[in-house]
């Protein structure tokens, strides 16, 4: 590996950034050696800290010059790498710069924001970080060439988060990003909606006072671990508004149990084009 | 704050490249690089005409107003907002970690 942080001179755009690194470096595997780039983006160490306040932290000399990244213990390999990549991000884009004494922190909190328009600073330059991270450990152009070669369900996202070694979260929402059909996912635990991503062509989901809708699939089945459950044709009224569920021709959905109580949800709609 | 970071500020504020301002010093973009980040010994005065004259300031908006004093050395900085919510053993970790990155430094730029 060659490449270092001279070849990113003039990029300032997260997305840019990780696709320089891509291009520079064609020859990486799915699963993106991204210790290896820390060290060649002058990172000079990736520790562990006994702590639960943080997921990660950046530690650098205000001038950039070189840094470490410290990752809180006992995570998963996959989150572990994703925060890896999130502090990366931090580093890289020369709009992050501490200033005026002022640290930043990623709380769990900040790995799930991701409107880079957020006009409060911190969540802008935290969604940044968390696009860099996505675009670099699961490239766009990636993603949607291994969709091409599978189908729409949740299998297929299992199956590639496996290959970039990121966490099935994160991949779904790249996957939602890529997708060119009116998808969503959610996130539920026991019961309650804990995020959702949709498509932007997707309907508006309701909030349901923030629990899994009593006749959906996903609230019904309760999938042990491990287990999906078929791709089933759901009313589209027990997702959506009345007035939504009239423009969507049927509405398609499937549930994967997951560990202590969590359940990730797919819903896919096929629109009413002549309501469009 | 130091030349090098008034040198990176100019350039972003600019939004020139490393590259962009190599060329128009006549330096390379390895150079540039050096002095933003600290690593690199003070400019020649040549260097430092042409830089004033590219970002349109006064040398001493670049150097500062006393270009014989030497810069302080660049903080450290932890990107936590609040240390409290560490124990005792992780800010002791931190502070290790910094001070080990700033023994680095100072033996690469010595």
């Amino acid at each position: 590996m060659r490449i270092g942080r001279l070849d990113l001179d003039g990029l300032g755009s997260p997305a840019a950034l990780a696709a320089k690194i891509h291009e520079l470096e064609p020859g990486l595997p799915p699963r993106v050696p991204v210790e290896q780039l820390c060290m060649q983006f002058d990172i000079q160490s990736i520790g562990a800290l006994e702590t639960d306040g943080f997921e990660a932290a950046l530690i650098m000399d205000e001038l950039k010059a070189s840094g470490a990244i410290l990752v809180a213990k006992g995570r998963s390999d996959a989150r572990r790498r994703y925060s890896i990549a999130h502090e990366l991000g931090h580093f890289l884009i020369p709009a992050h710069r501490p200033s005026g004494g002022a640290s930043f922190e990623c709380a769990l909190s900040d790995l799930h924001l991701l409107d880079p328009k957020d006009r409060d600073r911190r969540k802008r330059v935290e969604a940044e970080a968390n696009r860099f991270a996505a675009h670099l450990l699961m490239p766009p152009g990636e993603v949607r060439a291994r969709m091409r070669q599978s189908d729409s369900s949740l299998e297929s996202i299992v199956a590639m988060a496996r290959a970039f070694g990121v966490s099935k979260e994160a991949m779904a929402r790249s996957w939602v990003d890529s997708h060119r059909e009116p998808v969503a996912i959610v996130l539920a635990h026991r019961g309650r909606i804990v995020r959702r991503y949709r498509h932007q062509d997707f309907p508006w989901l309701p909030d349901w006072d923030g629990r899994l809708p009593k006749d959906s699939l996903a609230a019904e089945l309760k999938p042990a671990p491990g287990i999906f459950s078929q791709v089933e044709e759901i009313d589209p009224t027990v997702w959506l508004s009345e007035r939504d569920a009239e423009r969507v021709l049927s509405l398609n959905e499937q549930v994967l149990g997951q560990g202590d109580g969590y359940a990730l949800v797919l819903l896919q709609a096929e629109r009413d084009e002549d309501e469009f | 704050m130091s030349f090098a970071r008034r040198l990176h500020e100019l350039r972003i504020a600019n939004r020139l490249s490393l590259q962009d301002v190599a060329d128009q010093v006549g330096i390379s973009k390895a150079h540039v690089w050096n002095l933003e980040k600290g690593l690199s010994e003070n400019p020649s005065m040549e260097v430092v005409l042409k830089l004033a004259e590219i970002f349109r300031v006064r040398v001493a908006d670049l150097v500062g107003e006393n270009p014989d004093a030497s810069d302080e050395d660049p903080a450290m900085v932890a990107m936590f907002r609040d240390l409290k919510k560490l124990d005792e053993r992780d800010r002791e970790t931190i502070a290790a970690l910094m001070e080990q990155m700033k023994r680095r430094r100072d033996k690469g730029t010595n």
